[in-house]
């Protein structure tokens, strides 16, 4: 206690002196879920700019600071695979390869879908290209509350992303029945050369990097993944991509974030061997309908979970809330506090960023979301979000 | 000998007259964790008597006397409520619509398809009478048809037929509103002026002594229905402004109606609740929206707004696959951000009901009310309950360890 | 002495010695106001000129007999106004752009205006001497503009135009996405668009306004940013208070609300019609609507002369020196019931209602 009252102080002082008056808020919760440790209840945080800086069951308030109460406080949700702020087309398809395209310079922090996913209780989202090219560009992380979008990009490239999804394929004519000027003219049309194409690009970039070939832009774009100074997010949309992806990974040496994770209990095996993650989207396990060509299994959250896979879910523009897409996989047996863990730490390490966010924890930012009962319980919503240690949903609201 | 075999004639006729009058008379006894009777009522382990199909009698344990011979139905561990009502689908159809505008003498009772997957699923949703109607690209689509979604011919599922006449709204034919409007008037003003000659054709043929043709001709039937008030419309709303033209549609020729409204038409529902109609809303019921003066970002609750403005409302859905969009998921939705827990559950059994005119019959767990109960793990607006059994008629349907098809979505057998 | 009056001596003084040193005519506009666009307004005031330059703009002055008078009593002097965005002069909506290719500095929008056959006399009663015409939004680089100068009769280059816009998506080839327009705008733009020492370009959105003035900037040139939507977001913008902002045309009051608002809090909008027909050029319609829903006077006439003109790469303040190009109203121009009184062009009146165009 007496520790804990110290480091308080001392973060206190720190930010006394950094500034005149240090930014203080108190949060005040009937639970308090920190994600990486134990639920307290009750509980309270201390967040001071911007950082939280003490998290327990009781602790002092300082004068003057902002007071929310909540019946249950949770890390803000993370949201790993959004499509908030830029606007469709969402892939640079004039070419097959665009490693260099990047979706932070398509944010737009002033869009109504990204006030709708602050209302949603998202914080922070991953935000990138779509699924039509075999590498689509950077993915960017941003956060869903700042002012402009310089104000709101916490990481510009987070990761490189990658489709096998056929749907890259189809629409491309291999005849000259298009004008031969026409970009969709020399992409690859069949799955094959989609695969092909994918896995001999890794193999350029490596090349490239070795210095057994001459590096262009792209390929030196492309070359950091091999050598794990960024990650690769690949989406696949059958067990048959998801073979060829294991596959061509392995030989390439890269080590894959699975994106979408549709028919991921097909591969188990192998992913888990080679300790890949996966971010879930809706479509895996049948929110959003039947697919077809691809089996959907609602209990694909639950079997991750027990097979110690680590998973995130994440919205990926269907329009369901990170508060559905828990309640739906409670429904089909993952545990309550496995969902939360899936929509808060689990991407923040999947990101790479769990140091920072995803937890409450002291130390990590202030995004903190309080809702009106326990997560995923019937009649549970958002009603405040805090971002970077202030109110940011609803505006003007109350303390 | 001849007195034991009368007497055995006679003990052999009462017993089979007993053993026939016992037969006769199947009660089926359920008891329950709880039963939710009606949306503002519950009774904890309330037990329920069944007779043929219809409820004749639901209390508390104590209150209530199970007949000796009554076939015990032991859900002590389920919360029984009624079963579903879906007031206004189109699913269920071969195709939703037909090509051409006018046609109020079709049915959909001809084009309801037993195998769509809709009805599967509405089953397992625990739906327990549908009207399907049919689409909204027509003037004049039809008449609907009440089902239950279990059976494999339509005249198993068949619950009522001729009920609603499909008005839609919503220009169709590249028609913009302003012709669509005036052919439709066009179309009721025709018909009553043929109904109108009907009957003083018919006058003049009796006075005159000449065979007299009772009935209007089979396809003006329905409109001659529609507009004595014995059919009632259900017209599709798309826009604010179709409702308010359907409210003065509906009092220019004395219809009886029910509003059918797209995403956009909540915010005549000022107007809606003077005219005292009931609605029912649109699958996506509750959605974020961008105000267009101030560009805000809010969240719409048709189901809050409509609740507020005391305009009896039933909901929609569309459901697309096992966990999507399913009535539950609409219901606990809207209460989760300011609908009442009795309005979200009158909305999906006792309105509806009323909607379709079977309030007495549906809806609600009572005496005279037919048998469909839905056995739930859980509370209703828990999104970790399930629909573990259906009762349609008194008899099981439905039986979520039997289903097959729901195990292979939720745990994939196949490798 | 005061530092007005030390001004005022000086420029009297500077006067004498012209008037001695002259050879061509001395005009002398006596009017009840002269506002300058420098910030100072003198009531009344008086405008000196000589061969077609001002020799002075400013406090009354004393002028010898042989000077020609030209007096307005109630009159209002002010810069002319220009036209900040056009398109007047183009047959051809498709001659905007070379579309075909997303980057062509070379493209210059003079070459195919038929400015010949404008009926100056529609710009001139609405007191324009210059407009804008600028190619579209189609292109990430998409050439020079063109200024109409009625008071020179000639077309003269304008500045290097690029678009941030989704108009600059293409269906058919590169760029087809946002991204891969900011992608090409890294490889390439900065290299097409080298030297310009003033950029005007289409941004609509706030993060095309962003990516616009962080371009600009990196390239140290000067903004001029064409189109804006969400004008209440500009003044939390970095770099927005240096640029000049060509708005989407505003007329609804939120718009109009959020017009003002930014103007007060330092940017500096210009007025234009983004017409293509001379007989819709309104921008006096424009300042007054923006100065009745709070932008201030001071911002809603430099609107329309000074920060326009800048948005043209030209200059229009009245000082000595400067070429005489001016507008004479009734009244309070801001007034829409105030008459036009005179155009002046070249030192003398080019234009009066009454009198039609003087040659």
């Amino acid at each position: 206690m007496t520790r804990r009252a110290a480091m308080c102080a001392a973060v206190l002082v720190a930010a006394a002196a950094r500034c005149g008056a240090a930014e203080t808020a108190v949060v005040k919760a009937g639970a308090v879920h920190t994600v990486k440790g134990d639920v307290l209840a009750p509980g309270m945080i201390l967040i001071v700019d911007g950082r939280i800086a003490e998290v327990g069951k009781e602790i002092p308030e300082p004068e003057g600071a902002a007071v929310y109460k909540a019946e249950v406080a949770v890390p803000g949700f993370i949201d790993a695979a959004s499509v908030i702020g830029v606007a469709p087309p969402r892939d640079e398809e004039s070419c097959e390869t665009t490693p260099r395209v990047r979706a932070a310079d398509a944010f737009d922090a002033a869009a109504p879908d990204v006030a709708a996913a602050r209302m949603q209780g998202i914080t922070l989202a991953r935000i990138g290209p779509g699924n039509r090219n075999v590498f689509g560009g950077m993915c960017a992380l941003v956060t869903t509350y700042g002012a402009t979008a310089r104000d709101s990009i916490v990481r510009d490239e987070a990761a490189l992303k990658a489709s096998l999804d056929p749907e890259a394929v189809r629409g491309n004519r291999s005849w000259d029945l298009t004008p031969p000027r026409s970009p969709f003219f020399r992409r690859p049309t069949t799955r094959m050369a989609l695969v092909q194409m994918f896995t001999e690009t890794l193999e350029r970039a490596k090349e490239a990097r070795a210095g057994l070939r001459p590096a262009t832009l792209d390929l030196e774009a492309i070359g950091r993944v091999p050598a794990g100074e960024l990650p690769l997010h690949v989406y696949t949309r059958t067990a048959f991509d998801l073979r060829a992806l294991l596959d061509a990974s392995a030989r390439a040496g890269v080590a894959p974030v699975i994106e979408g994770g549709i028919e991921v209990h097909r591969e188990l095996g192998g992913i888990k061997a080679r300790g890949l993650a996966v971010i879930l989207t809706p479509e895996a396990f049948g929110a959003v309908g039947a697919l077809s060509g691809a089996q959907v299994r609602a209990s694909l959250p639950a079997l991750l979970a027990d097979s110690e896979v680590p998973f995130a879910l994440a919205t990926a523009g269907f329009g369901l809330e990170p508060l559905d897409l828990g309640a739906l996989a409670v429904r089909h047996g993952l545990a309550p506090d496995r969902a939360l863990r899936a929509l808060t730490l689990a991407p923040a390490r999947i990101l790479g960023i769990d140091g920072e966010r995803g937890s409450i924890t002291a130390g990590a930012v202030a995004d903190i979301v309080l809702l009106s009962g326990a997560p995923f319980a019937a009649g549970t919503r958002v009603v405040q979000v805090i971002g970077n240690g202030k109110l940011v949903f609803p505006k003007g609201g109350g303390r | 000998m001849r007195r034991i075999s009368v007497y055995a004639a006679l003990w052999c006729g009462v017993c089979a007259a007993a053993a026939h009058g016992a037969a006769a008379r199947h009660v089926t006894a359920v008891k329950t964790k709880a039963a939710i009777v009606a949306a503002d009522a519950e009774i904890p382990q309330g037990v329920i008597l069944i007779e043929e199909g219809v409820i004749t009698a639901v209390d508390a344990p104590g209150r209530l006397q199970i007949p000796w011979n009554a076939e015990v139905i032991d859900a002590s561990d389920k919360i029984v409520m009624p079963g579903l009502v879906v007031a206004h689908t189109s699913e269920g159809l071969e195709r939703q619509n037909e090509s051409m505008p006018d046609v109020p003498w079709i049915s959909t009772f001809d084009a309801i398809d037993p195998f769509q997957p809709y009805f599967r699923r509405a089953l397992r949703d625990g739906v327990a009478a549908a009207l399907v109607l049919p689409g909204n690209a027509t003037r004049f689509g039809g008449t609907g048809t009440i089902v239950k979604p279990a059976g494999a011919t339509v005249d198993e599922m068949l619950i009522q037929r001729r009920v609603g006449l499909k008005v839609s709204l919503a220009p169709a034919g590249g028609l913009n509103r302003m012709g669509h409007m005036q052919k439709l008037r066009e179309f009721l003003r025709a018909e009553q002026k043929f109904l109108a000659d009907f009957q003083t054709a018919k006058k003049e043929a009796a006075q005159a002594g000449r065979p007299v043709q009772e009935e209007v001709p089979l396809e003006h039937k329905d409109m001659e229905d529609l507009l004595a008030g014995r059919l009632t419309a259900f017209v599709y709303c798309q826009s604010a402004g179709d409702a308010v033209r359907a409210l003065e549609l509906v009092d220019e020729f004395k219809l009886k109606a029910v509003l059918v409204l797209g995403t956009d038409a909540w915010r005549a529902a000022g107007a809606i609740a003077k005219a005292k109609l009931p609605v029912i809303l649109p699958p996506d019921a509750v959605f974020f929206d961008e105000d267009p003066e101030t560009g805000e970002v809010v969240r719409r609750n048709l189901p809050a707004i409509f609740a507020q403005a005391r305009v009896p409302f039933a909901l929609q859905c569309h459901s697309r696959s096992i966990n999507a969009g399913s009535l539950w998921q609409v219901a606990a939705e809207a209460v989760r951000h300011g609908l009442g827990r009795k309005e979200a559950l009158a909305a999906i059994t006792a309105t509806p009901a009323q909607l379709l005119g079977l309030g007495q019959k549906l809806g609600q767990i009572k005496p005279g009310f037919r048998a469909n109960l839905l056995f739930l793990t859980g509370d209703p607006l828990d999104p970790r309950t399930w629909v573990d059994r259906v009762m349609i008629d008194g008899a099981f349907v439905y039986e979520r360890a039997q289903d097959k098809y729901l195990q292979e979505l939720i745990e994939g057998t196949k490798q | 002495m005061r530092p007005r009056n030390r001004r005022a001596l000086a420029a009297a003084a500077a006067l004498a010695w012209a008037l001695g040193a002259a050879g061509a005519e001395l005009v002398c506009f006596e009017v009840g106001t002269v506002w300058t666009g420098a910030g100072e307004t003198f009531s009344p005031g008086c405008v000196l000129v000589r061969g077609g330059r001002i020799l002075h703009a400013g406090a009354p002055a004393t002028v010898s007999a042989d000077a020609v008078r030209i007096s307005f009593a109630e009159g209002f002097l002010m810069p002319a106004l220009t036209d900040a965005h056009t398109h007047l002069a183009v047959r051809d909506r498709a001659d905007l752009n070379e579309a075909a290719v997303p980057i062509y500095p070379q493209f210059e929008i003079a070459d195919c205006l038929a400015a010949g056959v404008i009926e100056s006399s529609a710009l001139y009663e609405e007191g324009v001497l210059a407009a804008y015409v600028s190619p579209g939004p189609r292109q990430l680089v998409a050439g020079r503009g063109a200024v109409i100068d009625l008071a020179a009769e000639a077309v003269v280059p304008g500045l290097m135009t690029m678009s941030l816009t989704g108009a600059a998506l293409r269906d058919d080839g590169e760029p087809m996405s946002r991204a891969g327009l900011a992608l090409l705008l890294r490889d390439k733009g900065a290299d097409a668009v080298a030297g310009a020492p003033a950029l005007r370009i289409f941004a609509a959105e706030p993060k095309e306004v962003e990516q616009a003035l962080a371009f600009a900037r990196e390239l140290k040139a000067k903004a001029v940013l064409v189109g804006c939507r969400r004008l209440d977001l500009l003044p939390g913008l970095e770099g927005a208070a240096k640029a000049v902002v060509v708005p989407a045309p505003v007329v609804t009051p939120r718009e109009l609300g959020r017009l003002a608002e930014a103007g007060r809090k330092g940017i500096r909008f210009a007025f234009a019609s983004w017409s293509d027909s001379v007989w819709e050029v309104n921008l006096r319609f424009l300042a007054a609507l923006a100065h009745r829903y709070g932008l201030p006077r001071e911002e809603a006439l430099r609107g329309l002369t000074v920060y326009a003109a800048e948005a043209c790469g030209r200059s229009a303040v009245l000082a000595a020196g400067a070429p005489a190009e001016f507008v004479i109203y009734g009244g309070d121009p801001l007034d829409l019931r105030t008459p036009l009184c005179a155009v002046v062009a070249g030192g003398a009146v080019r234009y009066r209602p009454e009198g039609g165009v003087q040659p």
